[in-house]
């Protein structure tokens, strides 16, 4: 017994968590047990803690200690664990389990009564293995009761309600089954048919015989085709391992096995009686016999072949007669009749009849083929001839995986192979099949294509032949053209754009194919937007392949009229609502795709006259002005998906005619409220697609001032790269960094920016800024360095003013800054300082550390400082486990080091450690003698 | 007590001359400045100290109260784990809030006298009524004393966790009983002598730093020569 007086002083230092667990994680005497339970101590187990949504499942020092006297004292430790109120936090009841599997299993026992009342709230935790070794170790000194009460514990663990992972719970019901003593397997038998009984019972739609075991369980013995999904299906493979293991060759068990599964009331349970009576051999075999001869449930039909085929061919012959002619009798062909006659319609077939007759026979005689009788046999090859072999006839169904998708009548190589006319002459002709896993006019086209793409040339020369084909095939020619000029292949456009022409007067005529089929293309529309997609194609690419100057007219006959499509519709728009955005749905649509065409057209032109005189202007394209102002008209073009491509192409547009944007700036962004869809469709796509380019900014201030006074400091923190707040403050930042957007502009967009942004939105453009910064092999000249101190300067002194609240994530991002060692360092690591002081944090963290690192020489009595902000902000714990080492090489090189200041720091530093739990660093001090 | 164990610092009134700090109450103003970077919190703990001391100032035990209860009310803040941020403030005062609780609650229409509810008195509650019950009862504002000086205490701790009930239940008390001296000082609700305001300063100084300004080691090092002396025996 360890004296009072000594108690009570060490009781008197823990005065933090960090020296209660250190305290009672160091003991190792049972000693001290009886002395702490005097000072109240074993009474209050640590409750489990939630705040908010969020859930702690504390450990607890004193059941630790428990744990690790038990083998010393194990009486002593059972008494007071059986007097600690009840808990229902699973760490703590897991301490309790390894302290009774360190006990003499007459001791564990006395917490059988107690496991019972157990109800863990978060019973993920407590590992259902752990229980199962318990009741095992209580059956290991015959304490059969108390295991078995353990055992019902862990079977009582519903899965479905925050059970344990059922991995753990299968391994231990293996683990139950495989090590359980002879003298217990009975009753664990019985106790695991009770569970799986009362599994069974709140299955919804079950309903005692009929379980539909032979769907969620086709076969009792392992096999592929059992799904294992669930609780139900781990407890009949335990049943069935554990009857293997009782009837081990005991026919007396064997007996008394099958007798107490087929008492209970589910199907599942005769199969499972079944399988041991197969499983049992020899020794089962009057129970096989007499299994086999009874009634026969199609619900047990897998279990009932399987010892059938076992079975049959030592059967004596007027046995086997009885089973043929249970087989026969069971056909019932007229009952058969009448329902196939609901369902057709009308009396089947002859043939019909004959098919059923031959299926089944054939399934049910193939395992036993083989010992038919000659008058059987004879019949039976009979059956096979018409409806040929039966796959897997022990299952009623038999499920396995496939290909489903579009396929081809024709093989790539067969198309090859064929001359155009013919091939032509074969999508004229070709009728496809009807039904499931059947060729398709889809798949031919994507074979068409294949070959298109491989030599656009030979079907480019004769496009015009495929006028009256299947829009399914003619768009798929134009596909594979599109996709041959992206892999640089060239072919003749004359006779493509005569296609293309054609294609045009048929959606004009209105003469769309009708088909509901959703292996072909349900009109023309499809066809159209491929055309502007060549078109664009065409204009781009620069090679061979591009479209011949010469053919501008035909060119821009068939864009224009695409320009004119109806697709996409206001009313899809307010259908579709914010589900997808106005730029998807404008390089989706025929339209869409035909005006972003529209663009690569203009500068197909321009890159054919760019070295004129003349300056360039729209009025060399007075075509393209006409439709892109006639398609600012709100009452013309209504959509926000056309009106997100004069933004999306917005620098574009400023290059090729500035006067024509800055005259049409007003419409292409519409003040007035009504037109305010529009207005965020072309700024979205500008801001979220569009570089930040000088001239463009200040052609667009006015703009950029617009979406500033948008934001608001308690804006959400954005979630998505796409967030078009996100991309203004990166083009901001980027105007800032070159000199366009100092602070003491007149029109002071960066300051309102900051004023109005949320602290994440400000801290995402100091990200945006510090990752630039590090960014590799980039020059970042002096002037650019001191704006953006200065920059820096007045965000720090703004935040220190503003007595640090609202800041947090903004200063953390000057980790970057720091990281990037574009600075002076001096000045970084005091700015760093000042960072940190306020947001306790520096991100990207990992590089700000090892900075640190490399500071650590020059600046110890700062780095040790900003390094202790650091740990302090890092309430969660996660980081400092990945800094662990970092942390060790600066404290230590500190330690080592002159400076007493930093020394001093560096100490603080390693106890605070140790507060937080991490008693890992002591060594830091102790090397040191610090 | 010696300084490294932070018991704070054993010394009567009048032994120093308080206009600079030394010994553990300069470790605790370090401490206090480092945590709050404005100098409010370092500077509301030096008033306290020098009022205490400066017996020519009327009232100064009140003054110095007021002070320490000041302190004690705001350091929770500057733990590691609250940050600086200020303590949420309710959106509407508690009486709204209670009058729209009243008023969900009505809106239920559930009949007390229903025989149909279960021999307990159990009644089924909506879910959104059970959270917004929920979410008002777990407002600072109306938790307990002891529920609020136990959130206290383990926002200042390092670790961010309680202390076991044993250990938490005096250190509870003796905290409460320090708030109320200073309060109570503060309002002149009692007699308050040098000595026992000295006795409670030096108790939560003694809390602060090893909270603030953690010894760990040093103090496991002294815990392992008791528990080896201890298990020897």
């Amino acid at each position: 017994m360890i004296e009072e007086a000594k108690v009570t002083t060490a009781l008197s230092l823990l005065r933090t968590r960090a020296d209660y667990e250190y305290f009672f994680g160091r003991l190792n005497s049972p000693d001290w047990i009886e002395p702490l339970r005097k000072k109240q101590y074993f009474r209050h187990p640590e409750p489990i803690q939630r705040t908010g949504d969020l859930i702690r499942v504390p450990t607890w020092p004193e059941s630790q200690y428990l744990t690790r006297m038990a083998p010393r004292a194990p009486s002593l430790v059972m008494d007071v664990i059986l007097a600690i109120p009840d808990t229902t936090n699973p760490r703590i009841l897991e301490d309790y389990i390894t302290a009774a599997l360190a006990m003499p299993p007459q001791v564990s026992a006395q917490l059988a009564p107690r496991v019972r009342r157990w109800a863990p709230e978060a019973q993920g935790l407590l590992f259902p293995e752990r229980l199962a070794d318990l009741a095992l170790h209580l059956a290991s000194g015959g304490e059969d009761d108390a295991a078995i009460v353990v055992v019902q514990k862990l079977l009582s663990f519903d899965s479905e309600n925050g059970g344990g992972a059922e991995w753990d719970f299968t391994e231990a019901l293996k683990r139950l089954v495989e090590k359980c003593p002879r003298s217990l397997q009975m009753t664990l038998h019985r106790v695991l048919c009770d569970a799986l009984g009362g599994v069974l019972r709140r299955e919804p739609g079950s309903k005692p015989p009929v379980d539909h075991s032979y769907i969620w369980r086709p076969a009792i013995e392992d096999h592929q085709q059992n799904l294992m999904s669930g609780r139900r299906d781990y407890l009949v493979s335990a049943i069935r391992d554990l009857s293997e293991r009782l009837i081990a060759n005991d026919a007396v068990v064997l007996g008394e096995v099958v007798g107490h599964l087929e008492s209970r009331r589910w199907e599942v349970f005769r199969r499972l009686a079944l399988h041991a009576i197969r499983v049992a051999g020899p020794s089962g075999e009057a129970l096989a016999k007499e299994r086999l001869l009874g009634d026969r449930n199609a619900r047990l039909h897998h279990e009932y072949v399987l010892l059938l085929s076992q079975w049959f061919p030592r059967m004596t012959e007027s046995e086997r007669e009885a089973i043929l002619s249970e087989i026969r009798d069971a056909l019932r062909i007229e009952e058969w009749r009448e329902r196939a006659t609901q369902h057709l319609g009308h009396l089947p077939t002859q043939e019909e009849e004959q098919r059923r007759v031959a299926t089944y026979y054939v399934q049910r005689l193939t395992p036993i083929a083989e010992f038919l009788p000659t008058a059987w046999k004879t019949q039976f090859d009979e059956w096979l001839a018409i409806v040929g072999p039966a796959e897997h006839p022990e299952f009623l169904s038999y499920h396995r995986a496939m290909w489903v998708g579009p396929t081809s009548p024709l093989t790539d190589e067969e198309v090859r192979r064929m001359e155009v006319t013919a091939l032509i002459n074969y999508l004229r002709t070709w009728d496809p099949p009807i039904g499931h896993q059947r060729p398709t006019p889809d798949g031919l086209g994507l074979v068409l294509s294949a070959d298109v793409q491989r030599d656009p040339v030979r079907f480019a020369a004769v496009a015009t032949s495929f006028q009256g084909l299947h829009p399914t095939y003619v768009r798929s020619l134009l596909s594979g053209l599109e996709q041959a000029l992206k892999q640089g292949r060239a072919f003749p456009w004359r006779e493509v754009f005569a296609l293309c022409e054609w294609v045009l007067e048929q959606a004009d005529s209105g003469d769309t194919p009708n088909t509901n089929d959703v292996d072909m293309d349900p009109s023309w529309a499809w066809t159209r937007t491929e055309i502007a997609r060549l078109l664009a194609e065409g204009f781009e690419t620069t090679g061979d392949g591009a479209v011949p100057f010469d053919l501008r007219e035909t060119a821009w006959r068939i864009l224009a009229g695409l320009t004119d499509d109806t697709d996409p519709k206001l009313e899809d728009e307010e259908r579709e609502g914010s589900a997808r955005d106005a730029v998807t749905t404008s390089i989706n649509s025929t339209r869409g795709v035909a005006m972003n065409t529209l663009i690569r057209y203009v500068i197909w032109v321009w890159r054919q006259k760019k070295d004129d005189a003349t300056p360039w202007t729209f009025d060399r394209v007075p075509e393209v002005r006409e439709v892109l102002d006639r398609h600012l008209d709100p009452a013309i073009e209504p959509t926000m998906a056309i009106r997100s491509i004069y933004g999306f192409w917005l620098p574009n547009l400023v290059a090729l005619d500035r006067s024509w944007v800055e005259s049409r700036l007003n419409r292409i962004f519409p003040e007035d409220p009504a037109g305010a869809r529009l207005r965020d469709a072309a700024w979205d796509a500008y801001i979220g697609f569009s570089h930040p380019f000088n001239d463009v900014f200040e052609l667009l201030r006015g703009e950029y001032r617009a979406a500033v006074m948008t934001l608001s400091p308690t804006d959400p923190q954005s979630t998505s790269l796409g967030d078009r707040r996100l991309h203004l403050a990166q083009h901001l930042m980027s105007f800032y960094w070159r000199g366009k957007a100092p602070i003491e502009d007149p029109d002071g967009l960066v300051p309102l920016f900051f004023y109005r942004g949320s602290d994440a939105l400000r801290g995402e453009a100091l990200d945006f800024i510090g990752r630039s910064l590090r960014e590799e092999g980039v020059e970042v000249p002096k002037e650019v360095l001191d704006r953006l101190q200065v920059l820096w300067e007045w965000r720090i002194g703004t935040a220190e003013a503003h007595s640090a609240t609202g800041f947090r994530e903004e200063l953390s991002s000057f980790g970057g800054w720091y990281a990037s060692g574009r600075f002076d360092p001096a000045w970084a690591i005091a700015q760093l300082l000042r960072a940190v002081r306020i947001s306790r944090k520096a991100e990207p963290d990992h590089w700000v550390i090892e900075r640190l690192q490399s500071d650590c020489k020059a600046f110890p009595a700062l780095v040790v400082e900003c390094l202790a902000l650091l740990i302090e902000g890092d309430t969660d714990g996660w980081r400092v486990m990945s800094w662990r080492e970092e942390i060790r090489d600066i404290v230590g090189s500190v330690l080592k080091g002159n400076s007493e200041a930093a020394h001093a720091a560096a100490v603080d530093v390693v106890h605070r450690l140790g507060a937080r739990g991490y008693f890992d660093f002591r060594d830091l001090l102790e090397k040191r003698g610090a | 007590m010696t300084e490294s164990t932070h018991s704070g610092p054993a010394a009567d009134a009048t032994s120093w001359v308080p206009n600079k700090p030394t010994g553990a109450r300069a470790s605790l103003m370090d401490v206090l400045g480092r945590r709050d970077p404005t100098g409010q919190l370092a500077r509301t703990y030096w008033a306290a100290v020098l009022l205490l001391a400066g017996d020519r100032v009327p009232d100064h035990l009140c003054l110095a109260g007021h002070a320490m209860r000041e302190l004690m009310d705001i350091v929770p803040r500057y733990g590691d784990f609250l940050m600086t941020g200020r303590r949420p403030r309710r959106a509407q005062n508690i009486i709204a809030q209670a009058q729209e609780l009243r008023q969900q609650w009505n809106a239920l229409n559930i009949n007390r006298g229903d025989k149909s509810t279960s021999d307990a008195g159990e009644i089924t509650l909506p879910l959104k009524f059970h959270r917004a019950l929920r979410r008002f009862f777990a407002d600072p504002e109306l938790q307990t004393k002891n529920e609020r000086t136990d959130r206290d205490l383990m926002l200042l701790d390092p670790s961010g966790q309680p202390l076991p009930e044993q250990l938490q239940a005096d250190m509870r008390n003796r905290w409460r009983a320090a708030y109320d001296f200073f309060s109570g000082t503060s309002h002149h609700h009692r007699p308050a002598t040098i000595q026992e305001f000295e006795v409670h300063l030096t108790w939560i100084e003694g809390v602060l730093l090893d909270r603030l300004k953690p010894r760990t080691f040093e103090n496991q090092a002294v815990l392992d020569s008791i528990i080896d002396e201890a298990e020897k025996s």
